[in-house]
């Protein structure tokens, strides 16, 4: 088992050939699901510390499937993949679930479970990493207060509208205050206000310091918020020009 | 707004510090509840067993170790069954009393008294025996010296020759083989709770096994979201050890309170049986002592079951 403290001292194979400024690192990487055809090819992307992306591509044009790749649920069919400077293939997985406590997920259908209330989904991190129940109090009612759901904090997900559950799943993705948020389709069960709404958090949480990658179909909002984009077209990721 | 923060605190204050993620069990819970309910109340039987049979085998030991009847026969001898006088077979009586009190192996000779005799026999003959004339045997107690001599090594055989030879139609009953059938019994006894209570074990960590493989599969949504945060997979199957340890623990009590509850109405249901072999069963507080600590282990194993199973799992779908 790695404590933090342990993780810092551990002997991971630092991949020196990366840029150090680099949070993720793609070199030639291909996906693909069992025996099927490559769902993205030749994947080459550097995401630095501190940058906001959008992600956009058609419906099955592979957007969830690079977005997994980042948050290290699937590995590369071929390629070299390197995590926070490290070689993704030289990490076992204990310290691959170190680097997941850097990056804060935020699905489409929320993923919150159902049997904790909205305080308990929003610690579930910290308890993950250990934080004791001093510090838990501490930050999460703090976070519950700036996306507006103090008063929610027993409730269950279930009796919560899509909105509230978006945001209580982007609290519990910002807990950790991680170096990299990735969200697919965060705005997708929202109405346009709420869209905006939802995305000025991400613009702040960049602000302070995190690298956001968002996947979302709204060129609403990839028009409003000026940052680069990322498409997906025939199986390839290429920078679109703005 | 501080306020509010406050109710916040307070209420995180009030739940368990640990968090509590037992609804990783899911409802498969009740089943593994009842069952450990069940095997817990038959091995405490298996287990009461054990004691009440050693118990029973140590004093009947006890008792009758170093012991043995001698029976003196109306008779002339064992070839002449013809019966003796009243006179002769005191003398005869008395021969054999003062024989055996010679032996310096033996530190007690005592005739079984006339009352005493009648009183056992009286379940076969019924009472007022006494009356009735019937050429009965005296028996003598003796007690073998077991500081002059080692008991097992005494020479029975060689008495009863020796008093066959003097006096004459004399029968020696040393126990041993009581004893040792005795034995045979409590070891079958033993050996077959022994046995159930390992049945017991397999059977709850199979039940273990396959509730907590029920649960992975049913909350493997959950698990999923536990390890994209980064959990250890020893975080996670600790989660799922610590539910099952609390909900086998529950069980495990419940089948001890009920098995107490069914003791105690046999106990005060056999209360009027004074005499007969529970008199002879008297726990120590370590039996006591034993009999309570079985919840625990019943949930610890099945903890460490439900542990192993998840890193099974977890290590096959890696």
């Amino acid at each position: 088992m790695f404590s933090n403290n342990q993780h810092n001292n551990m002997a991971f194979s630092k991949d020196h050939s990366r840029n150090s400024d680099n949070i993720i690192s793609m070199r030639g990487v291909g996906i693909r699901y069992d025996q099927n055809p490559e769902i993205l090819s030749d994947v080459n992307l550097d995401i630095q510390k501190g940058s906001f992306h959008f992600l956009t591509g058609a419906s099955g044009s592979g957007k969830t499937s690079l977005l997994s790749l980042m948050y290290t649920a699937n590995p590369p069919v071929r390629g070299h993949l390197s995590m926070f400077g490290y070689n993704i293939d030289s990490l076992n997985r204990d310290q691959i679930a170190l680097f997941k406590r850097k990056i804060g997920v935020i699905f489409q259908d929320y993923r919150l479970l159902d049997n904790l209330s909205v305080f308990d989904n929003v610690a579930l991190p910290l308890v993950i990493a250990g934080k004791s129940p001093n510090y838990i109090r501490k930050y999460v009612p703090d976070l519950l207060e700036w996306i507006d759901l103090k008063n929610y904090i027993h409730a269950k997900p279930s009796i919560l509208s899509g909105g509230q559950k978006q945001r209580v799943a982007i609290a519990r993705a910002l807990i950790t205050k991680p170096e990299l948020v990735i969200a697919d389709e965060p705005t997708g069960n929202v109405d346009d206000d709420m869209a905006v709404k939802l995305l000025y958090l991400f613009v702040e949480l960049n602000r302070m310091g995190s690298a956001v990658i968002i996947a979302t179909h709204s060129k609403s909002l990839i028009e409003k918020f000026n940052y680069p984009v990322l498409g997906i077209h025939k199986r390839h990721l290429f920078l679109q020009e703005r | 707004m501080a306020g509010n923060k406050n109710v916040i605190q307070s209420r995180f204050n009030s739940q368990n510090k640990k968090y509590n993620f037992d609804f990783i069990i899911g409802r498969d819970s009740n089943m593994l509840l009842l069952i450990t309910a069940l095997m817990v109340f038959i091995a405490t039987l298996a287990l009461v067993c054990v004691f009440s049979v050693d118990k029973l085998f140590d004093s009947w030991n006890k008792d009758l170790s170093g012991q043995m009847t001698v029976q003196v026969l109306p008779f002339k001898s064992n070839t002449n069954k013809s019966i003796l006088s009243k006179d002769l077979f005191k003398n005869k009586v008395d021969n054999t009393v003062v024989l055996l009190k010679s032996k310096s192996e033996l530190s007690s000779v005592e005739i079984i008294s006339d009352d005493k005799v009648n009183s056992l026999l009286s379940p076969w003959l019924g009472s007022g025996i006494e009356n009735i004339e019937i050429p009965l045997p005296i028996l003598i107690d003796v007690k073998i010296n077991n500081s002059k001599i080692n008991i097992g090594n005494y020479d029975v055989k060689k008495l009863e020759q020796e008093l066959n030879d003097k006096i004459g139609a004399i029968n020696i009953e040393d126990h041993k083989k009581w004893v040792s059938d005795l034995k045979n019994v409590k070891n079958a006894v033993q050996f077959l709770a022994y046995f159930i209570l390992v049945a017991i074990i397999i059977t709850t960590s199979i039940t273990v096994m396959y509730t907590t493989r029920a649960a992975f599969k049913a909350q493997r949504a959950s698990i999923e979201v536990f390890h994209l945060m980064g959990a250890f997979d020893d975080f996670i199957a600790k989660q799922f050890a610590s539910a099952v340890f609390k909900l086998t623990l529950s069980g495990a009590f419940i089948g001890l309170f009920l098995f107490g509850l069914i003791g105690f109405v046999i106990l005060f249901m056999v209360d009027g049986l004074k005499g007969t072999i529970f008199d002879y069963i008297q726990f120590s507080s370590v039996d006591y002592a034993t009999i309570f600590v079985i919840p625990f282990i019943s949930a610890m194993l099945a903890k460490i079951t439900a542990r192993n199973t998840i890193l099974q799992i977890i290590g096959k779908v890696k």
